[in-house]
């Protein structure tokens, strides 16, 4: 049986470059297996229109991108969810627009080129975060309940979910 | 730093003999032509933002895939554009960052 409101981690990783989001999604995939749910976006609007769509826990993106900036995107992503993680990655050279992004809420960040276990790292401190919203939100809401009412649009929708690693 | 034979020989990359990443260096390797051309385009016509960009984006990304020697190279390449150097200073930085790409191998390391 479904647990009410079961659901992976939803992950989206943004760079303007696909090699980068290659080799992102490559590294989750092998620190994570299929406990997280990846997506790669090549287009910050595309990002965009997916972190507004909501349910996105995890969000790691590139800085420094034409068009579209990484801190639009962290600005959206946490207008959209307060619980979402946005780690952002950006060069040794993009100091201001780190701190920035520390500033306006970011989770972490990491500098590229990325070195893959600090990524993996990040990232699983990032979906423990994200689990302990949510563990503090089932306490205060039953899924027992069945059609429990919707959560707020600021909260993590998924309430009871299976945390996909172990917390400490 | 690199001298001697290593100069002339293959860059390899250090996740060349990862099972989870050996196919995503090959793939890299494979579109080194296409990173290639657009830096000698972007410099030929002058569009010096796409060559910025370009060198910004393999500063990121080569490291990233274990070859960290063109790391320095493209970082230097972004600086002399993003600094207005003197389009004979942008050539050289350019054709070290070339150089490199030619010696990039696919796989481990003889």
């Amino acid at each position: 049986m479904t647990k009410c409101g079961d659901r992976r981690m939803q992950v989206v990783v943004v760079d303007d470059d696909p090699q980068m989001t290659r080799i992102f999604v490559a590294a989750l995939r092998t620190g994570f297996g299929e406990s997280l749910a990846v997506e790669a976006f090549n287009d910050a609007e595309a990002a965009l229109a997916r972190i507004d769509a909501g349910q996105v826990d995890v969000v790691l993106t590139d800085l420094d991108m034409p068009a579209w900036n990484g801190l639009q995107i962290l600005r959206l992503a946490r207008q959209r969810n307060a619980s979402t993680q946005v780690i952002v990655a950006t060069g040794k050279s993009s100091h201001g627009a780190l701190l920035e992004a520390l500033e306006l809420g970011a989770a972490d960040y990491l500098v590229k080129p990325v070195d893959r276990t600090a990524l993996i790292e990040v990232v699983q401190q990032a979906t423990r975060r994200v689990d302990r919203w949510r563990r503090a939100l089932a306490e205060t809401w039953s899924c027992d309940r069945g059609s429990a009412s919707p959560a707020p649009s600021s909260s993590p929708a998924p309430l009871c979910a299976t945390p996909i690693s172990e917390t400490t | 730093m690199l001298t001697g034979d290593a100069v002339q020989g293959g860059i390899y990359s250090s996740l060349g003999s990862d099972p989870d990443f050996s196919e995503l260096v090959e793939f890299f390797v494979a579109e080194v032509p296409d990173r290639k051309a657009t830096l000698e385009a972007s410099f030929a016509s002058g569009d010096r933002e796409l060559l910025q960009r370009t060198a910004h984006q393999i500063k990121g990304a080569a490291g990233s895939y274990g070859f960290d020697p063109l790391t320095p190279s493209a970082a230097a390449l972004e600086a002399a554009v993003r600094d207005g150097l003197p389009r004979s200073e942008v050539e050289l930085r350019l054709r070290e960052l070339l150089a490199l790409f030619d010696r990039l191998r696919p796989g481990v390391a003889p």
